[in-house]
């Protein structure tokens, strides 16, 4: 199956590590863990990739380390109180239960 | 064979660092060994800003993508108020070392860098405070909001603002405040549709409402209302729905960006505002809800820092978004 994106896990430093000239250039979003996603056979990604320090991750490593961050999220979520203000709908501090982030190919 | 300087009767400059430059001109970067061109973006783009040291979401913010203000708001854990307050210059963020007065979150912001004003929130209950900011310390004004209202957004600056919707007592207010620079007074009419978590810009006789939660269970609205100093009215609706998002510009011009479409979510979708309609641009690297906003910015120049990245933690991430027509750096490569 051909793939669309590739993936990379990166800590954004803040200015310069996305230009406007990355932006323009190619989709980049980001995922938690420091996973970042863009397109798959793109040379302005890859150089993206590199200029970052980017480590390639391929998309199950990708979504491995995705799920390790929503399930340590969701685990932190249910030790939480039930009359905690983060589990009362309405409430600023309200989030509901992490759900799951399935990456695309 | 031709050269750069037959041409233009000047060599390219060598420099180590990208400088502050006019469309169309051209540099070599000695430290990233690439020739680099000033052209202006078709489209705008939104690039990485330097890492707010506070994570935080749903604060205030005011000023411009150069000169930005960051105050209160709820910590990492998501249950701490906050009182900090950071400034942004382009680069990098700064911590103040005086924050606001009263701790809070889900506050409105508006003004500049050196003459901003915060106004109401949750402490967790209903605020009313209203501050003022002189650049280095804040100062609570002896009088607040006539109605004390957490969720809220507004518009203006220091000395001429508007605050609407929030959530008083009856929830998803309509409720609009006019300040003067030191009081707020009631405004006899107020939003077509009440709203709390939604977005303002403009200025106190043309401003925005935007968006917002407009319901139980976290329905939200794609419309927006238009001010002209005594009432609002029904302008075009954006093309997604959502409240926790935030916005900057004027009237004709305006921005907004991320938000949750949702009870509690996170998008990145971004927006343009022509005064009637609303059209898609690029999305923020990072979808985020209750983002932060240098209110005062411009379409053009608009700046996004903090939030929350459900379901990933609070971010400490900005973004500085350069509109289309405005020159950006680029990489001049041969293939």
């Amino acid at each position: 199956m051909a793939q669309n994106y590739q993936y990379c896990v990166a800590e954004c430093w803040g200015k310069g590590f996305i230009t406007h000239d990355d932006s323009s250039s190619f989709q980049i979003s980001g995922f938690p863990g420091n996973v970042w996603q863009v397109p798959a056979n793109n040379r302005k990604a890859n150089i993206w990739i590199n200029g970052i320090a980017g480590v390639r991750k391929t998309h199950p490593e990708a979504q491995a380390i995705v799920d390790g961050i929503i399930q340590a999220a969701q685990a932190e979520w249910d030790a939480i109180p039930a009359d905690d203000p983060r589990k009362i709908q309405g409430n600023p501090s309200y989030r509901p239960r992490p759900e799951v982030i399935v990456l695309p190919q | 064979m031709s050269t750069y300087k037959g041409i233009y009767g000047y060599a390219v400059k060598n420099v180590a660092s990208d400088p502050s430059a006019d469309e169309g001109q051209v540099w070599y970067n000695n430290a990233t060994y690439a020739f680099k061109l000033a052209a202006a973006t078709t489209v705008g783009t939104w690039a990485a800003g330097g890492n707010i040291p506070t994570t935080h979401y749903y604060g205030g913010g005011a000023g411009t993508q150069t000169a930005g203000l960051s105050f209160g708001g709820l910590g990492p854990n998501f249950t701490t108020l906050l009182t900090t307050t950071d400034l942004y210059n382009g680069t990098s963020w700064t911590t103040n070392p005086t924050g606001l007065n009263t701790a809070r979150a889900t506050l409105g912001g508006v003004g500049t860098q050196t003459a901003a004003l915060a106004f109401g929130g949750e402490t967790p209950a209903n605020s009313a405070a209203t501050e003022k900011w002189n650049g280095t310390s804040w100062t609570s004004n002896p009088t607040g909001l006539n109605t004390a209202r957490k969720n809220i957004s507004g518009f203006g600056n220091q000395t001429a603002a508007v605050a609407f919707g929030g959530n008083a007592p009856g929830n998803y207010a309509t409720t609009t405040e006019n300040w003067n620079g030191s009081s707020w007074t009631s405004n006899p009419t107020g939003l077509n549709t009440g709203r709390m978590y939604a977005t303002g810009f403009g200025i106190q006789t043309a401003g925005i409402a935007a968006g917002g939660q407009i319901g139980p269970a976290g329905a939200v609205t794609a419309t927006s209302e238009y001010f002209n100093g005594t009432s609002f009215t029904s302008t075009g609706s954006m093309n997604d729905a959502r409240s926790g998002l935030a916005g900057a510009g004027t009237q004709t011009a305006g921005i907004i960006f991320g938000g949750s479409p949702g009870p509690v979510s996170a998008v990145a979708v971004s927006e343009l505002f022509n005064g009637t309609s609303w059209s898609n641009i690029p999305s923020l690297s990072t979808a985020r809800n209750g983002i932060g906003s240098a209110t005062g910015a411009s379409q053009t120049l608009a700046l996004a820092f903090g939030g929350d990245a459900y379901p990933a933690p609070a971010s400490v991430a900005t973004e500085e978004w350069t509109g289309p027509g405005v020159a950006v750096t680029k990489t001049i490569t041969t293939s």
